[in-house]
């Protein structure tokens, strides 16, 4: 052998030896997985949320409701919801404006007119939706044009005091009808929504009642509490208003089986089945959530226990969205997630399209919001994949935790926790507090958090989330109502501008003219969307209703389905990308 | 043939021929280099398993009391309970035709009890098997068979209620004992995790409440200090559990020596050792985890249960409620048969 063979194989063997023990290396440590993952993971920047309340306007902050003192050893927990906000262009000026809550004694609420250029005014005052809280506490808000003027409409829900309906003057200003229209309940409610369950073109009022019906501010019993942290039924019932169609309603719940006694904190609507028809889902705090199955003839079923698991979590938030474009719509279910103490995670539960859910929150990535709040879908690039925003975090206090003496009490037996009275004080305690919002983005066959690089990045008690293009700019904003801390406005501005449908329908004949129920089926690209106008459906808040469909790169629209909420189909013709269009039931044909 | 072959070889090479004494010094010097290869090789593989080898620190464990009794550890009967039942019990001509509450009869009831469930006579077969713990009550064997048969079906109310009623009647650890194992064959009626977390733990209160009350009057009982501890064990980790689950694993796994001082069983050994490692992997501290099954293997060889931990990569080994080492929605065998039984 040659000395330059024997180099040559010396050189070799050294760089066989050096290749089997990079590879017995990368085996040990997945690196070459490491890099493959990374090169997948959300590309930083790709979204950008700027928090602009300042600048626009709306830098206002959530007051709290303060009960009965007989309540000070858990007031930090009985006063930590409230925080609302509902969107709607009330006006009819083509920028929609912004209902915000407070809860406190005589705090004023606002609505913050859309100026129409980037900025918004409080004109609360002015219209008569501002001075809510001389009794109880405002806790909801929901738009809807209930007498089909085209005039948006305000329900307001409160604790302790009867809730509130405004009609729209046309003018800016709005009549208090609560009396006249026999809506006001005085239940302790968190949730509201506007759907025409019987499908005669009237919008009917569903309301979801938490706390039994007693005057928190005026206790006579210290037992208003939940009778278990895993079963509670002993909430106040739901209320179902009917549209009379002549300016009443009537509470047909008790008759119709959906007077609920969970504690509601959110309720939502959607053509669950694809049946045509809107079915409820109630998200319930300490117990099973419940589905309602619209039978088409005005009742209703309770499908539950055959459509979802037993659940004994702490529903707090229901949003739909149909994420694989088979018409049958998925639900987004808030719960609690607390590393160490309680792990529930939230609901994804996926529609079978045969009248059962499966949960596949844990499978994509989307389970752990902490101790969530408001959460919708939306698609905040148009890129045609939705993402998630889930708002979070309970009470952000002191240092101290009191998950510890919560979980001590909660596992206890024999403790009546119905009795408030028997629950550890509070102090100045945070409980899951200081939570950073989730921002889940798709990601493969996952979903990732991107949220603190996207500049979602707030550490407050987030509670309604509202969805709405403000600048008619077809990306839509995140308006965030915190509890007890500072309003937001998150202005949405990604990287790439991919192009958009956006779509406002106007129902008529046996429709409401909202069009809420309204189904819309966007074919482009040979892919298909579908999406629902919404009736409100979202802890504590209320969206823009126009539909936006993101298209990414695509230009041309093959079809547009609209199914109306009376049941008549209609197709559009191929509409003009990147802009608004405004559909009116029987003239949208070409 | 060689040379050829060499001049063959050099004919390729190209380089000059060597005489055959220059030939077999250059063989020798091969050879010997091989070999001392060979020795330097063996010595660092040598080397280094003596330092990667598994190094298993003595447990430090508490003291218990020198010369415990079968009795001291709960298990005054264990000589009766590894008694085989009658066989063939049904075609008995003893075995009453209807239950009967009668110590001489209860090991023949007990067997008919379960081969008439096997046959699918539920009702008949839990008839006798009750009968048999009331004829016996302080016969844990009877107990457990009745108590997992009800167990099998979902009769979990019926355990706490006939449970509940021993309790009552006779005021013994034993029955206090049962009454802590039916509270946890309960948990199984709660919903699946992460549902049910209230229920399962509330059930698990109720359980140590009652194993506190035995192991008041019975410190060195060894089936209750491992059920206690396990109970703690399954806790959410920062509901404060942990630490005392630690305290009574490491009791019940020095109690397994005055166990297997006086003979009576080796198949719960690797259990307490599994346990108490599971304690330290759900805390986080993985070595000490792994330190305590290799402690169990050295005592019960080849135990599977220690074998499958040991085999877990120690990056799985985190401190999860879901993980797969008594996270929740892992089920609790409270068979405790296996403190008088042998095997593994």
């Amino acid at each position: 052998m040659s000395r330059r063979q024997m180099l040559m194989r010396t050189g070799q063997a050294s760089i066989g030896v050096a290749v089997l023990g990079a590879l017995g290396l990368a085996h040990q440590t997945g690196w070459p997985m490491a890099l493959f993952h990374s090169r997948r993971s959300a590309a930083p920047g790709a979204f950008r949320l700027r928090e602009i309340s300042h600048r626009a306007g709306v830098a206002v902050t959530h007051q709290k409701v303060l009960l009965d003192h007989k309540l000070d050893n858990i007031m930090p927990w009985v006063c930590s919801v409230g925080a609302a906000v509902a969107a709607a262009d009330y006006n009819n000026d083509g920028f929609v404006d912004i209902f915000v809550s407070s809860s406190g004694r005589n705090m004023p609420c606002h609505l913050f007119r859309n100026n129409g250029d980037g900025t918004f005014t409080d004109v609360a005052h002015a219209a008569g939706v501002a001075d809510l809280n001389r009794e109880g506490g405002v806790m909801d808000a929901v738009w809807g044009d209930f007498d089909n003027d085209g005039w948006p409409d305000l329900y307001v829900v409160k604790w302790s005091a009867p809730n509130r309906l405004f009609r729209n003057n046309r003018d800016g200003t709005f009549t208090d009808i609560t009396e006249a229209s026999g809506t006001g309940d005085p239940g302790n409610g968190n949730a509201a929504i506007w759907f025409d369950y019987n499908e005669d073109g009237l919008l009917d009022l569903y309301i979801g009642n938490y706390f039994p019906p007693v005057d928190l501010w005026h206790l006579k019993t210290t037992r208003i509490m939940q009778d278990d942290f895993e079963r509670a039924r002993n909430g106040g019932r739901n209320v179902l208003y009917r549209n009379n169609g002549n300016g009443t309603f009537t509470n047909v719940a008790p008759q119709l089986g959906v007077d609920d006694p969970g504690w509601t904190l959110d309720v939502g609507a959607c053509d669950l089945f694809n049946t045509g028809h809107m079915d409820l889902y109630l998200a319930n705090d300490f117990g099973q959530d419940m589905i309602f199955k619209n039978n088409g003839d005005g009742t209703f079923t309770n499908i539950t226990s055959h459509a979802i698991p037993i659940d004994t979590r702490k529903g707090m938030n229901v949003d739909f969205a149909d994420l694989d474009g088979d018409g049958y719509p998925e639900i987004y279910v808030s719960n609690i997630t607390k590393p160490g103490y309680l792990v529930e995670g939230n609901y994804l539960w996926h529609n079978n399209g045969d009248g059962t859910f499966a949960d596949h929150a844990p499978m994509l990535g989307v389970d752990d919001g902490g101790w969530s709040w408001g959460a919708k879908f939306v698609d905040l690039d148009n890129d045609g994949e939705l993402e998630i925003v889930v708002l979070n975090g309970f009470v952000s206090a002191g240092p101290h935790s009191y998950w510890f003496e919560l979980g001590t009490m909660a596992t206890t037996p024999g403790i009546v926790v119905e009795d408030a009275r028997n629950w550890p004080p509070m102090d100045n305690d945070s409980l899951s507090g200081y939570e950073r919002s989730r921002l889940f983005v798709r990601r493969g066959s996952r979903y990732v958090d991107i949220a603190e690089e996207a500049g979602l990045a707030d550490l407050y008690d987030g509670r309604g989330l509202c969805i709405a293009d403000y600048d008619n700019d077809g990306l839509p904003e995140l308006f965030v109502a915190n509890q007890g801390q500072p309003f937001l406005l998150y202005k949405n501005d990604p990287v790439q501008c991919n192009h958009w449908l956006g779509l406002r329908l106007i129902g008529t004949d046996q429709s409401n003219r909202d069009a809420i129920g309204a189904r819309v089926t966007v074919i482009a690209g040979g892919r298909r969307w579908v999406k629902w106008v919404d009736p409100g459906s979202g802890f504590a808040s209320q969206s823009d209703r126009r539909l936006i469909f993101g298209l990414g790169s695509l230009t041309k629209i093959e079809q547009i389905e609209i199914r109306w909420p009376d049941g008549r189909v209609e197709y559009a013709p191929s509409l003009e990308v990147d802009r608004y269009h405004t559909l009116m039931e029987g003239r949208v044909t070409a | 043939m060689r040379l050829v072959s060499h001049e063959h070889l050099t004919g390729v090479t190209g380089e000059m021929p060597v005489s055959p004494g220059q030939h077999r010094r250059r063989w020798r010097h091969i050879v010997l280099v091989i070999t001392l290869i060979l020795v330097v090789i063996a010595a660092t593989a040598g080397g280094a398993y003596l330092l990667l080898r598994p190094r298993v620190q003595p447990l430090a464990l508490p003291a218990v009391p020198s010369n415990l009794s079968a009795a001291d550890l709960g298990l005054a009967g264990w000589q009766m309970y590894q008694r085989p039942l009658p066989p063939d019990p049904l075609a008995n001509p003893t075995l009453p035709a209807t239950p009967q509450v009668n110590p001489a009869l209860a090991a023949l009831e007990d067997a008919a009890g379960q081969a008439l469930i096997r046959q699918g006579a539920l009702d008949r077969g839990m008839a006798y098997l009750r009968a048999a713990v009331l004829a016996a009550p302080d016969n844990l064997r009877f107990a457990n068979d009745y108590r997992l048969a009800l167990r099998a079906h979902g009769r979990y109310s019926d355990e706490e209620a006939f449970f509940t009623w021993q309790v009552q009647t006779l005021k013994t650890p034993d029955a206090h004992l049962n009454l802590a194992l039916a509270y946890v064959d309960a948990m199984l009626s709660c919903p699946p995790p992460p549902d049910g977390l209230v229920c399962q733990a509330q059930l698990s209160y109720r359980s140590i409440s009652e194993l506190n009350t035995v192991l008041a009057v019975q410190p060195d009982n060894i089936i209750a200090r491992y059920a206690r501890g396990l109970n703690h064990l399954y806790w959410p980790v920062l509901m404060g559990h942990l630490p005392k689950a630690q305290i009574d694993l490491e009791y019940a796994v020095a109690l397994t020596r005055p166990l297997r001082a006086l003979g009576i069983g080796s198949a719960f050994i690797p259990q307490a050792y599994a346990a108490l490692g599971d304690v330290f992997a759900k805390d986080g501290q993985v070595q000490a985890g792994r330190n305590v099954w290799l402690n169990g293997e050295r005592v019960a060889p080849n135990a599977p249960i220690l074998q499958s931990r040991l085999a877990i990569p120690t990056d799985q080994l985190v401190n999860e409620e879901t993980g797969p080492l008594r996270g929740l929605g892992i089920p609790v065998n409270t068979d405790i048969s296996i403190f008088w039984s042998n095997g593994r």
